[in-house]
């Protein structure tokens, strides 16, 4: 089995947490409150922005292979950053607002991954993006309200991408998942749990 | 002090770069191939080093407009390595050679400012690179012997479209600020290390 594979397979309730939410299944039978949604949309944008900072330490000591598939990630993040500015006109969001203490948590705990040791930090990143698929993925096809959202993160570009990425952490981690990439992983799938509980109850 | 101060203090060395026989040599095509390639590859690695760079700018931009601008400008970078590669497939160049002394002065001497010091200290010590070729692309565009095997890479560098990146580069230093002498420091370590870079590949084909 891929480290990759590996590492989902034996934490299946940490996954289930990150990846399941009464938020996401609000967003698929139609009964997540708009302004829950606005509210996750706002500080989303605060995770985006440091989402393309992690990505920028993290290419920093990438192997020129993996080059291509992270400048062409973090382009995309930086595109996201334009498109959370194009639908804040539209759904009225405020976008210069503080960050909620689990984004906060979060923000740091990816620009602190993202410094580590590269086989590490990719484990984090791919964990991230992953998690994130996956998750919206479980939200399909979207309730009318959100279904242009859904569909724009859950999709068969965004899973070639995420599929490249557990491509590099398969390399990296050859003889298996360490004790520190584990450890990354799981940091990921904690934040990632808090991050979908935060606009809402329950 | 300023971009355009920056410049104007450092244009003996930039007349120098553009009196070099390595420069001289692209414009009226009297270079040899092989010093043109060693060049490329080198350059490939360099460019390599100032993508990242760019990264690190993205990670520090202290605004949005900054970050945006930073992935202009790493986007302009990954162009100039497309341009690399179609030299690659045209003239058989190795786009993945170790680097020379020369290139590792430069691309250490960058990465450590851009990883241990403020942004704009970091676009201090990139903006050479970017004002130099855009400079020279247009000095050589005069007289350029159209027949010269080089001359995509004279037209690259002098059209308006690269005069845009560098400009963009120089407002964000201008706006940024920071700690004058440090910048002129950096800004006057780079215009050497890019002449020492064309020197180094001159000398391959002598």
């Amino acid at each position: 089995m891929s480290a990759s594979d590996a590492l989902m397979a034996a934490h299946p309730r940490a996954w289930s947490a990150a990846t399941t939410a009464p938020f996401l299944d609000g967003a698929r039978d139609g009964s997540l409150a708009e302004e829950a949604f606005d509210r996750w949309l706002e500080q989303d944008h605060h995770f985006v922005d440091a989402l393309v900072r992690a990505w920028g330490l993290l290419l920093v000591r990438a192997p020129r292979e993996d080059f291509d598939l992270l400048l062409g990630g973090l382009r995309a993040f930086v595109d996201e950053l334009e498109w959370f500015e194009q639908i804040a006109g539209t759904r009225g969001l405020d976008l210069t607002g503080p960050e909620l203490p689990a984004a906060a948590s979060y923000n740091a705990a990816l620009l602190e991954l993202a410094g580590r040791p590269y086989p590490e930090a990719i484990t984090a990143m791919w964990a991230v993006e992953a998690a994130y698929l996956a998750s919206w993925e479980g939200a399909l096809p979207g309730a009318p309200a959100y279904r242009e959202y859904v569909t724009h993160w859950a999709n068969e570009e965004f899973a070639g991408f995420v599929a490249a990425l557990a491509g590099i952490v398969d390399r990296e981690l050859a003889h298996g998942p360490t004790p520190e990439a584990t450890e990354a992983f799981l940091t990921v799938l904690d934040n990632e749990a808090r991050f979908w509980g935060m606009t809402t109850r329950g | 002090m300023d971009s355009n101060s920056l410049w104007a203090a450092n244009l003996p060395t930039a007349n120098a770069c553009l009196r070099h026989p390595f420069v001289t040599g692209i414009a009226d095509g009297a270079l040899p191939l092989e010093a043109f390639r060693h060049y490329v590859g080198q350059d490939a690695f360099f460019l390599d080093a100032f993508a990242r760079a760019y990264a690190l700018g993205l990670a520090k931009a202290p605004d949005h407009d900054t970050m945006m601008a930073c992935k202009a400008l790493l986007d302009g970078a990954l162009n100039e390595v497309g341009l690399h590669a179609a030299y690659a497939a045209k003239w058989d160049v190795d786009l993945h050679p170790a680097p020379t002394p020369a290139t590792s002065a430069y691309t250490d001497f960058l990465l450590r400012v851009a990883a241990l010091e403020p942004l704009p200290h970091a676009l201090a010590a990139m903006a050479p690179c970017m004002r130099l070729y855009a400079w020279l692309g247009q000095q050589l565009s005069a007289d350029l012997d159209a027949a010269s095997p080089y001359a995509e890479w004279v037209r690259t560098y002098g059209d308006p479209e690269f005069d845009a990146l560098a400009a963009s580069l120089e407002t964000m230093l201008d706006q940024l600020g920071g700690d004058p002498a440090a910048m002129e420091r950096h800004y006057a370590t780079a215009m050497r290390l890019e002449l020492a870079f064309f020197a180094s590949a001159w000398e391959v084909g002598q």
